[in-house]
């Protein structure tokens, strides 16, 4: 039985029934992960001891007649900038790696293993989840498994590739610009990023406060939808949560349209990519029954300010660091994380009430819409080492513009479902934006299990690993 | 009235004079680097610094969506 092609739903319920146990669907992801991870290059640490224990514990569990959750025995990995008991978050620097190993596992991590899935290791990433490509030349690039010579994204690249690779079902990712999101789109995968504040983000590095996001990367919906539902829980100490109760979306998902407005974002959202990521976006729209296009007036604005803010609070994350040993930083984060220090405080501040009042004009488009459909990102996945993108008739620095889609969205936190289109330019896939109103996932997953019924949206693994 | 002034902004002698404001003790030949790359930061961050902002609006880092 090929037990990685499986859905983390099925893979659970294999192991609730007795047909096959914890331990076996443990061992097969760590013998995936010794086979095809050099390749691929998406961990940076596989905790073998504590899963099999664990994956034992679950065996154990179901023995005495207990249900351990939804995800009883599904092995998942974790971005490494979550805290996984016993190993040091590296954030995808060297300057981490004289930090102690973890005491405890993030917010994240401990909710997953509470519906009974169980941590098999830590994934690549761009150094402090500045970037967009993991070319992270401490632990070396990620590669994306429809195409070993193209980026798998970032800055949870490994979290992309991991997934898309079948080395795990779920993977557990941070988006503060897109990076849940572009990976999702580079790897043909589904990934959300929640509304701002639904999900604890305590137990782990962050980047910038004000901004970032944690959420999960599937091969399904109801994966997906699983995934979200383990992560959330009250955490006092995460300040930017802001809790609202659970909000369960799996029962949600054979809901269809009925009563959903879709519109297709134009203006800025139409422009600046190539044309397999309008397509993309375009035939998604029209599944949905989207017949208007809307725009956001002051996307480009909204996602100039989010740079700024970015700049500002990431550098002065790591003044410290790079004050004493800058030249420890990864090349492609130090110099703009020095940069970054030097932003004006009134540019800042600016960019704070440009943030509350661009988030005003977007509200305003909700009152007639539910969901809003854009482009996730302006190309499929790049050659590892390209410094320059081609789209819409402009030559243009390929890395930052991986956020021009993203960065607008999460800049006012609202919750998008990531969506993968295959085959979208050659056999390389894309990923489509559902974009709803702050707290309104249930609507996108709704969306996105629709998209999935029909067979236009899909996410199996990469035929080279299947 | 616009924050930014593009044609007064020298990014190598701000970044030179706001370095050591931030305990940033740079060689001379690190300053232009740096320099470069706050270019950049001008660059993109340039349609927010020109976006006129009304007064009133919230300036709180922290928010509900």
């Amino acid at each position: 039985m090929s037990l990685h092609t499986l859905s983390a739903a099925a893979l659970a319920g294999k192991i609730k029934t007795g047909e096959i146990t914890a331990r076996m669907a443990v061992e097969s992801a760590l013998a995936r992960i010794a086979a095809h991870d050099p390749a691929v290059n998406a961990f940076t640490a596989v905790v073998t001891v504590r899963a099999l224990a664990r994956a034992d514990a679950i065996d154990a569990a179901i023995g005495r007649g207990e249900d351990p959750g939804p995800l009883a025995g599904v092995p998942f990995a974790a971005k490494n900038l979550f805290d996984v008991q016993g190993v040091v978050t590296l954030a995808g620097s060297i300057i981490e790696q004289r930090r102690a190993p973890a005491t405890a596992d993030a917010f994240g991590v401990a909710g997953m293993e509470a519906a009974g899935a169980v941590c098999v290791g830590c994934l690549n990433m761009d150094e402090y989840a500045y970037g967009f490509t993991t070319e992270n030349s401490h632990y070396g690039p990620c590669r994306n498994p429809h195409d070993l010579s193209r980026i798998a994204g970032g800055s949870s690249g490994g979290s992309g590739a991991a997934v898309a690779a079948g080395l795990v079902p779920i993977t557990l990712g941070t988006d503060t610009n897109g990076s849940i999101r572009v990976p999702s789109s580079l790897n043909g995968i589904w990934g959300i990023k929640p509304t701002y504040g639904r999900l604890s983000r305590s137990g782990g590095v962050m980047f910038v406060p004000s901004l970032d996001h944690v959420g999960p990367f599937a091969r399904t919906v109801a994966d997906l939808a699983l995934a979200y539902e383990a992560m959330q829980g009250e955490d006092h100490a995460d300040p930017g949560q802001h809790w609202r109760g659970l909000a369960p979306v799996s029962r949600h998902l054979e809901a269809g349209l009925v009563g959903l407005r879709v519109a297709r974002l134009g203006g800025h959202f139409a422009r600046h990519g190539v044309a397999a990521a309008q397509i993309a976006a375009d035939k998604v729209a029209d599944a949905l029954g989207a017949t208007e296009h809307v725009e956001i007036r002051n996307a480009a604005a909204g996602r100039a300010a989010a740079f700024l803010i970015t700049g500002a609070e990431g550098g002065n994350q790591h003044a410290e660091d790079l004050r004493v040993r800058a030249q420890d930083f990864e090349p492609l984060t130090r110099d703009r994380l020095l940069a970054g220090m030097l932003i004006p405080a009134q540019w800042v501040v600016h960019a704070q009430r440009l943030r509350s009042q661009y988030r005003a004009e977007v509200a305003a488009l909700f009152h007639d819409w539910d969901i809003l459909v854009a482009p996730a990102t302006p190309t499929p996945a790049t050659p590892i080492g390209q410094d320059m993108l081609e789209a819409d008739g402009q030559t243009v620095p390929l890395r930052a513009s991986f956020g021009v889609y993203t960065q607008p969205i999460s800049f006012i936190g609202l919750p998008v479902i990531a969506a993968p289109v295959q085959n979208a330019e050659g056999t390389l896939p894309i990923g489509v934006q559902l974009i709803g109103a702050p707290w309104a996932e249930e609507k996108l997953f709704r969306a996105a299990a629709h998209l999935e019924r029909m067979g236009l949206c899909s996410a199996p693994v990469a035929p080279d690993f299947r | 009235m616009p924050m930014l002034d593009p044609a007064r902004f020298d990014a190598l002698a701000y970044v030179t004079a706001a370095c050591p404001a931030v305990g940033l003790d740079l060689p001379p030949e690190r300053l232009a680097e740096i320099a470069a790359a706050f270019t950049l930061v001008l660059r993109v961050g340039t349609p927010a610094l020109m976006f006129d902002v009304d007064p009133a609006a919230e300036p709180a880092p922290v928010f509900t969506p």
